[in-house]
């Protein structure tokens, strides 16, 4: 079955045109329940991010039923797994090919279909007509082929079976998986059903260790190796707000201009923008974050500028486009219960928070305040936010904490009691709070970490539990920024710019505490 | 004179009590979503099928279709039916409203104050358009309470303090819609059908809602009953229209 489900796969390969994505060595497909973006491996298995696109062009997502099914575009799906569109093929249909049929109205009675040839095998189904297959012993499944706004979806269960594939389902991030048993999906998955972590961090999903704001540092996609990018450009120049795109190492340079280099490849090159109309876009940046095949940033009048507008290109610098006419601060991105999200401050009030999902594009104003509605937020530095906390730095230098409870649920507008909002000004330790300069959440452990820029190079950290700034360590230099990642083996590190250099700790958190152990 | 004083009051408390106990019969049909997509059909999403289905039976069978605000004046010999959709999804607009339009239908919309221009909820010009139809009226389904569980919920009609709270939003997604329709509301839907008594007096009294509505089954049977949250009868997908009506009939007096 394998070898000969290859031998189709190979065989379209080989009989496809351009457009066609025949992977000889099998198909590995991760998508989430109405997202438009897949993550697959090409030939050299290397990760990408995909747009799913019908053959119109119309952006197409895997839905799953009410009735518990996961249902994946038909056509692009087909594709991924080889199979080849015998829409203009007369008679019967080549072994490695499917075709649709729309209805013959000359015919009553006559309905649209589809058929696939896999592997010698033969399948055809009306749409809209329930039938029913056996995914394993004893699971017997009804479904349907449904045409849904002009796109067809095709039970994902069912087209593995038809195609030797693995499906998978993971309910707790959300993640669809299809993959072919040419593949080894330990390679890809790990044990419990998840994306392998190190191909998370290669795609840059796990903003704990890839957002880096001030930081020059990144991981590398080994999930491992923690790289100084200013140690690998020429001159040693000072860079920040580094950023991954799969292999792409994208960075501002002191001039505020977006570099993009090819990790463990020496050459860099600015990065052009360029509008939907193809017009150059000049872009100086404060913060960039990229994700999903995008690039999110602050686009500044100048460098060392904090305020600029929001907007998004792709990832080669085309289609720059502004998400809103406000002016804006303090990008981050998380992600909550599978979903991602930008954050940011608009600076005309710096008093409110707004949260973009990326899924929808739905840019929600955060309203946090107490039980009298009065805003807790003001004159926010830099914020932070975890599932269950906000916490900022005023602009005068205090440190303010504001426990979220059981506002999950409910981000664009919290209430909380006024006792949930505290301002610490003294650190555990009995020292002052004050000249916080840096802020850093760790999501994974809901940590919080704070750094005093002064002569004493304080870090502090905070968690809900023992509701106070903890001193981490005793520095001699001053710290200018703090960053934290985690590595394949969810071992953390904080990493620091201390004098101007970086110096990288591992830390362990355990019961409440951290420990730098090395 | 004090004679004739008495003789009009107690005239005039005959009219009311007349009126009140005259059988109105209207059934209130409980609908939420309402789509295209089958892979979202459920218990509580119908397809637009089976909403056309409803919408021509109950036209070509001699109901007269009432929005929230028209109840108090329904012919209580006519078969009288008030079509409501809660939660505000854009399917309303894109699978209802073209059908509500072809039957001259009318019905009421209770919008999540929060989803106002969200991914899958009704945007802001597809409202202007529900209202200015004249078909279909926009009413309040508070702005975050919604989105509390039920049982969070129920502690909050309890406690003064989260009930204030209630309140308040109650008033931020009034503000909502005004903001969006230039004009107020009167009607106002329940989530989860939950209230108490004092929260209904609130609503009632202090924010002027003339209509309300619970999720609780029955029918409205007197102006008495528009008086208080009004029962419905929940749409169920796989019911057809001959299903409903029976179930109005057997709830009839």
């Amino acid at each position: 079955m394998k070898k000969s489900f290859a031998a189709a796969i190979t065989a379209a390969a080989l009989l496809s045109s351009v457009g066609i994505h025949a992977f000889a060595e099998g198909t590995f497909l991760c998508m989430r329940a109405d997202e438009s973006v897949a993550i697959s491996i090409d030939e050299n298995n290397n990760f990408e991010y995909m747009d799913m696109r019908a053959s119109n062009g119309e952006l197409v997502y895997p839905q799953i039923s009410t009735d518990g099914n996961t249902y994946l575009p038909f056509r692009y799906v087909c594709e991924m797994a080889g199979l080849k569109d015998g829409a203009d093929i007369a008679g019967a249909l080549p072994d490695g090919y499917f075709r649709y049929w729309a209805a013959d109205p000359s015919i009553p009675g006559d309905k649209q279909k589809i058929e696939l040839m896999v592997n010698g095998n033969y399948y055809c189904h009306n749409i809209g007509e329930s039938f029913q297959y056996e995914v394993s012993p004893g699971d017997v499944r009804t479904v349907s082929i449904y045409n849904i706004r002009g796109s067809l979806y095709f039970p994902m269960t069912y087209m593995a079976k038809i195609t030797d594939s693995q499906a998978l389902w993971h309910g707790d991030t959300g993640r669809i998986m299809y993959i072919s048993n040419t593949l080894n999906s330990s390679d890809f998955i790990d044990e419990t059903g998840n994306l392998r972590r190190d191909k998370e961090l290669y795609l840059n999903f796990d903003f704990f260790c890839n957002n880096l704001g001030g930081s020059p540092l990144y991981l590398k996609s080994d999930g491992y190796t923690i790289s100084d990018l200013s140690a690998e450009i020429e001159g040693n120049p000072k860079v920040r707000s580094v950023t991954r795109n799969g292999r792409s190492i994208y960075f501002l340079d002191n001039n505020g201009r977006v570099n993009l280099k090819i990790e463990d490849n020496a050459e860099i090159s600015l990065l052009s923008f360029a509008d939907e109309g193809g017009n150059a876009v000049d872009v100086i940046a404060d913060t960039i974050i990229s994700v999903q095949n995008k690039l999110y940033g602050v686009q500044v009048s100048a460098a060392g500028e904090k305020y600029g507008r929001l907007f998004s290109a792709n990832h080669d610098g085309s289609g720059f486009k502004y998400l809103n006419d406000s002016q804006v601060y303090n990008l981050i991105m998380r992600e909550f219960r599978g979903n991602l999200y930008l954050f940011y401050c608009d600076a005309t009030t710096r008093a409110t928070l707004h949260m973009i999902e990326l899924k929808t594009m739905d840019d929600y104003e955060i309203e946090i305040t107490n039980f009298a509605h009065e805003n807790l937020l003001s004159d926010i530095k830099q914020f932070v936010i975890g599932s269950k906390l906000v916490a900022y730095i005023s602009n005068d230098g205090q440190l303010h904490v504001i426990d979220l409870e059981d506002n999950l649920e409910e981000f664009e507008i919290i209430r909380v009691n006024n006792e949930n909002h505290k301002i610490f000004l003294t650190g555990s330790d009995g020292e002052s709070l004050g000249n916080i300069t840096s802020m850093n959440y760790d999501h994974i452990n809901e940590v919080l970490y704070v750094t005093q820029v002064d002569y004493t190079g304080r870090t502090y950290y905070y968690t809900r539990s023992g509701d106070a700034f903890t001193r981490l360590e005793r520095s001699d230099h001053p710290i200018t920024d703090l960053a934290l990642f985690s590595d394949a083996y969810y071992n953390d590190y904080c990493a620091k710019t201390v004098n101007g250099r970086p110096q990288i700790d591992r830390i362990r958190y355990s019961n409440g505490i951290v420990e730098i152990i090395n | 004179m004090k004679k004739f004083i008495f003789t009009i009051i107690a005239v005039m408390l005959l009219l009311c009590t007349a009126a009140s106990a005259e059988n109105l019969n209207i059934a209130v049909i409980c609908y939420h979503s309402i789509t295209d997509n089958p892979l979202k059909y459920s218990q509580y999403c119908i397809s637009a099928e089976e909403f056309e289905d409803d919408i021509k039976y109950f036209s070509e069978n001699g109901y007269t279709f009432l929005k929230p605000s028209e109840m108090w004046y329904a012919d209580p010999n006519a078969k009288n039916i008030v079509i409501t959709s809660d939660d505000g999804y854009d399917d309303f607009y894109e699978c209802a409203f073209p059908i509500l339009q072809k039957y001259n239908a009318k019905a009421a919309v209770f919008m999540i104050g929060s989803k106002i221009d969200k991914h899958g909820y009704l945007k802001s010009w597809q409202l202007q358009e529900l209202d200015r139809s004249g078909l279909v009226e926009i009413g309040n389904h508070t702005t975050i309470m919604h989105k509390r569980q039920n049982n969070v919920l129920e502690g909050y009609l309890n406690d003064e303090t989260y009930l204030n709270e209630y309140v308040e939003d109650i008033k931020d997604c009034s503000a909502r819609i005004y903001e969006v329709l230039g004009h107020g509301t009167e009607s106002f839907s329940y989530p989860y059908g939950l209230y108490t008594d004092r929260l209904e007096r609130i609503v009632r009294t202090n924010l002027g809602y003339t209509t309300t509505f619970t999720t609780n089954f029955g029918m409205v049977y007197t102006q008495d009953d528009i008086l208080s949250p009004m029962k419905r009868i929940y749409r169920i997908h796989g019911d057809s229209p001959q299903d409903i009506e029976e179930k109005i009939n057997s709830l009839k007096y």
